[in-house]
């Protein structure tokens, strides 16, 4: 990609002072009124992606999109369809990235593709809003941070609960429990458990399937790019689209679909958002090396003892407590062993303010709440689950060095092969 | 007797080996796949274990046997030889991994078939080892599976897959092979973050923009940084790329130059100035962007004083609260959100304080509001006693919501002065403070703003308020019985709004009082068919049977075939509310059906019936 030559809209503002005398810029109210905003201020976007997630992103506000972005042609087509003029289509997000006037891409593709494109929108002076999980790897979750902080990108992750929201089946916003866990009431260590019986959904109906036969690839599919760094498999409708979930080359199964929106608050609360567990354990039956199937439970257990367990297995929420701690316990629906629980929490001060418009980080260059180095670590957690499953066994993890000492097995799927030309 | 201690020992070892050792057997490719998905890890091991102790003609036969993607393919194997192979990478397991990884190098060597070559590389991508890497490079020069392994060699690693790859050339191969190549050997090097140069910057430059930098020529470096942060040409992005590299060369010495960045018209460029500074600790810091705001470029200059946030020094925070009292409201901002990223907020809260008086808009008080609430209770409970009764509307809901918020009981006295303020705003508020914070020394009041109130959302204020003050102080009884009381001798609308403070309790106790009001409208001497209809309605949307069965003792008293209907109508539309299944809600249907004494009574019922089934069916 060549140093771009054109002119971007901002070089037209900078230049616009000494082309005065023949110009003016039109003040906002004439072109339109109070709620107008000039194209200067405006922020423009390409979703790159537009399955049923992007075409979430459609909706979101502060920003006009001007690009989207698949390699399905009907899915362009479609979305096309329902868009007002002005927006184009594009199968190669690398067409995407050479424009000058995108301020911001969405990244919706299935998570095999997140790191390689959140990267090389780095590079293209991008900012970047991706979906969860941020990367397939661990490996390429390094890369990631390294090209955003290094371009001086904005990053934000898809997923909210730590800032904003009712937090799944658990009946509470996350700030009062930040609180509780800040005010050392539970003590130290904590142990959280994410599962059924705490009020989280663990997806177990995006499994794979193990009896794939190779199938025609429809016209509209450009495959190959469809497949992007994933190893070559022959095309079976399972594998694309929606059901991509259940295989272990694009995402996780519902570890890998529904982990960071589930473990990233936990990540916060915990105050673990610099650092990852040191051992993880798993008790589930052998995964089939495409598909991902159930499993029972894993365990991540960081340097000081606090511990996230995953526990598909229980499922009476008055026996599994949300968070336990030494002094006390914290259960679905903010119950406590603590009395007077609600009044406590309440008398205490309250964490640092989030910015939760992830447009008005672009516009002030602020770190967003849920950004590349802390979406990175919380997305480890995912992935650190994902390699225990794969390997069958549990295993020590360094968090500085994000790699596993003396298991090469391990750090086989911490750094991953890509397929050429692929990089990140 | 050394040698007879020697003797006893060896005999003690290797029966204590006799006892822990599992009893290994040799297993058939049947029974292998029989016992497929192994349960968990420890089944695992045992199966794997009896895999490798067997011979080699079982894993050379499972070999043999994969067929991928067609119908018949029988999924185990693959998952079988997967388990296989993480057996053998077990860590301290690698007794078998050589003889293993030799038996799919052969297997690799049987096949044709372009899926099953990919599977055992994917296989040797878990757990090749060096010698694997002449096994490969036959494959390097196959149009169809060269990519695959030019992958395993990229996961096996090492000088010697670097070697072959640096050295295989592929004359008849398309492009793609030379592609490929040059992109794993990139990414064996890490190397591809500066040596895919798209940027036109020197690979130098590059290079320091990795971190830690491990540099000769620190001053060359920089200099290139210079040049390339003062070249017009250079995309805002690489400008800031070398500003990040410039730091990385020269640390604090680049502070100069970071300063005069923050004045860059390009938003990524002044961003990266104020994030790499706000990683570099120290007065000097703070004191030198000080020095420059006044010629920062406007937007510039509130995410300066956000980044000021956190900083320690006497500068950072004077600025900071010089900045919440800026006319321009972005500084102001700005510097709430400044307050919030410090640990210790000393010195700030008179400075909120005073900005929350003279805040102009919602957006504003918000700001504020969020960073008081991040003080703790002590500091705030003498300030919001004090402020809650002076400002204007949206300061007083402000430190109002303050006080709910943190449960500040010491501001009662300041928050019942706020119960009667002229502006209705203020008092609905209040009222919501009271629910959080009240006595039953407020009830009265709350009762008297319940009655005199006009805005519904204040009459609901009052009544929650009245309802939550009930429960946190066990006056239930008291406020069903206050109810009762004001009950007889008041208008119409004001029973509308205690009955609806009844429904708001949603005990037995108010409940049963409901039940009494309705029977008194409907059978006392003055029949008040207003006040009766209310009353039933209340019952109809109350969860509880003992409020169905009330209607339904309503219902077989009431002789008027008018009223009758009226009754009827919610105990129809209360059984689908009370009574959560559809088996329960035919139960008492067919209950008021024995009760119904005309044709449209008996019609209404079993047309709900009916209705409650037909959903059973979906």
């Amino acid at each position: 990609m060549n140093s771009r030559k054109n002119p971007s809209r901002r070089d037209f503002l900078r230049s616009a002072g000494a082309a005065a005398a023949g110009f003016s810029i039109v003040p906002r109210h004439v072109l339109g009124g109070a709620m107008f905003t000039a194209p200067s201020e405006e922020i423009t976007r390409a979703i790159i992606g537009i399955g049923g997630m992007g075409r979430g992103h459609l909706g979101y506000r502060g920003a006009r999109t001007v690009a989207v972005c698949d390699v399905d042609q009907n899915r362009i087509d479609t979305v096309l369809k329902g868009l007002e003029a002005g927006v184009t289509g594009y199968r190669d997000f690398r067409e995407v990235l050479a424009r000058d006037d995108i301020d911001v891409v969405h990244i919706a593709t299935p998570p095999h593709w997140h790191g390689i494109i959140s990267a090389e929108a780095a590079r293209a002076g991008k900012d970047i809003w991706c979906e969860k999980p941020m990367t397939r790897t661990i490996g390429e979750g390094r890369k990631v941070i390294e090209a955003v902080q290094r371009y001086g990108a904005m990053f934000r992750l898809n997923t909210w609960f730590r800032f904003r929201g009712d937090f799944y089946g658990f009946g509470t916003k996350v700030k009062p429990i930040k609180k509780l866990v800040d005010s050392g009431m539970l003590g130290w260590p904590l142990t959280v458990t994410v599962g059924p019986a705490t009020g989280f959904d663990l997806k177990f109906q995006w499994s794979g399937l193990t009896d794939l036969v190779s199938e025609p690839v429809p016209e509209e599919l450009d495959y190959d790019l469809w497949l992007g760094p994933a190893p070559y498999k022959p095309y079976h409708l399972h594998r694309t689209h929606t059901t991509f979930r259940g295989y272990w080359d694009y995402d996780g199964g519902g570890l890998g679909d529904m982990g960071q929106h589930y473990l990233d608050p936990v990540q916060y609360l915990l105050d673990k958002d610099d650092t990852s567990p040191v051992s993880i354990e798993v008790d589930a039956p052998q995964q089939h090396p495409d598909a991902a199937g159930a499993w029972r439970r894993i365990e991540m257990t960081y340097a000081d003892g606090c511990r996230i367990i995953l526990d598909a297995v229980n499922t009476d929420s008055s026996k599994i407590p949300y968070i336990e701690g030494p002094e006390g316990k914290l259960y679905r629906g903010f119950r406590s062993d603590i009395p007077d629980i609600e009044k406590k929490v309440a008398l205490l001060p309250d964490p640092e303010t989030q910015e939760p418009d992830f447009y008005q980080s672009v516009r002030t260059r602020r770190k967003f709440p849920l950004n590349e180095s802390n979406g990175h670590r919380s997305c480890t957690l995912v992935n650190l689950g994902k390699i225990a499953l794969r390997l069958g066994r549990g295993f020590s993890y360094d968090p500085v060095l994000e790699e596993s000492v003396g298991d090469e097995a391990a750090n086989r799927l911490i750094h991953q092969p890509m397929r050429s030309p692929w990089c990140i | 007797m050394k040698s007879v201690y020697r003797v006893r020992r060896a005999v003690l070892v290797l029966l204590s080996l006799c006892l822990i050792t599992p009893m290994v057997y040799a297993l058939t490719v049947e029974e292998l796949l029989g016992e497929l998905p192994a349960k968990d890890s420890a089944h695992a091991v045992q199966l794997y274990e009896s895999v490798v102790a067997g011979d080699a003609s079982l894993i050379a036969s499972l070999c043999d046997s994969v067929v991928l993607w067609k119908e018949g393919a029988d999924p185990k194997i693959p998952m079988a030889l997967h388990g296989l192979t993480n057996h053998i990478m077990r860590p301290k397991n690698g007794a078998h991994r050589s003889r293993i990884v030799r038996l799919y190098e052969a297997a690799l060597g049987r096949t044709n078939d372009p899926e099953n070559q990919r599977f055992f590389m994917s296989l040797l991508r878990i757990c090749g080892d060096k010698d694997s890497v002449t096994v490969l490079a036959p494959y390097l020069c196959d149009t169809v599976v060269f990519d695959d392994a030019i992958q395993t060699l990229e996961a096996i690693g090492g000088e010697e897959a670097v070697t072959l790859l640096e050295n295989t050339n592929c004359p008849d191969m398309p492009e793609a092979f030379s592609v490929a190549v040059k992109t794993v050997l990139m990414r064996m090097a890490n190397s591809v973050a500066y040596e895919r140069n798209t940027t036109g910057l020197d690979t130098l430059l590059l290079a320091a923009a990795v971190t830690p930098p491990e540099l000769e020529d620190r001053k060359g470096v920089a200099a290139l940084c210079r040049k390339a942060l003062k070249d017009k040409e250079a995309e805002p992005h690489v400008q800031a790329l070398a500003l990040r590299a410039l730091v990385n060369t020269e640390g604090v010495d680049a502070l100069p130059d970071l300063v005069q960045a923050g004045e860059s018209p390009e938003p990524v460029v002044w961003g990266m100035a104020l994030q790499l500074s706000d990683g570099i600790p120290g007065a000097a810091v703070s004191r030198a962007w000080i020095g420059q705001l006044k010629h920062l470029p406007e937007v510039v200059r509130p995410q300066l004083i956000y980044m000021l946030g956190g900083r320690d020094d006497r500068s950072a925070r004077g600025a900071v609260r010089k900045a919440l009292m800026s006319k321009d409201i972005k500084m102001r901002l700005a510097a709430c959100d400044a307050v919030g990223r410090y640990d210790v907020k000393e010195g700030f809260m008179g400075s909120l304080e005073r900005a929350l008086a003279d805040a102009e808009s919602k957006k504003e008080i918000a700001a504020v509001k969020g960073a008081l609430l991040q003080f703790p209770v002590s500091d705030l409970t003498k300030v919001v006693a004090r402020r809650v009764v002076q400002g204007d509307r949206l300061q007083q809901i402000a430190y109002l919501e303050i006080i709910a918020s943190r449960r500040i009981e010491e501001a009662l006295k300041s928050v019942r002065k706020c119960l009667k303020s002229e502006e209705e705003q203020v008092r609905c508020v209040a009222l919501d403070t009271v629910a959080v914070i009240g006595t039953p020394d407020d009830m009265p009041s709350l009762f008297e703003h319940l009655l005199t109130e006009e805005s519904d959302q204040a009459i609901t204020a009052a009544r929650n308020a009245i309802a939550a003050v009930a429960d946190m102080h066990a006056l239930r009884p008291a406020a069903t019985k206050q109810i009762q009381t004001i009950f007889k001798d008041t208008d119409f609308e004001s029973r509308v709004r205690l009955l609806k403070v009844l429904d708001t309790l949603g005990d037995t106790a108010a409940l049963d009082e409901v039940g009494k009001i309705a029977e008194s409208a409907i059978f006392g001497e003055e029949q008040d068919m207003e006040v009766g209809t209310l009353a039933l309605e209340t019952l109809g949307t109350w969860k509880q049977v003992r409020a169905w069965d009330l209607l339904l003792t309503i219902f077989e008293r009431v002789e008027t075939e008018e009223i009758r209907m009226t009754v009827l109508q919610q105990i129809i539309i209360a059984a689908p509310r009370v009574f959560n299944n559809v088996p329960q809600q035919v139960k008492f249907l067919e209950k008021a059906q024995a009760v119904c004494t005309t044709d449209a009574e008996k019609q209404a019922v079993t047309e709900a019936l009916e209705a409650s089934r037909s959903t059973e069916k979906k």
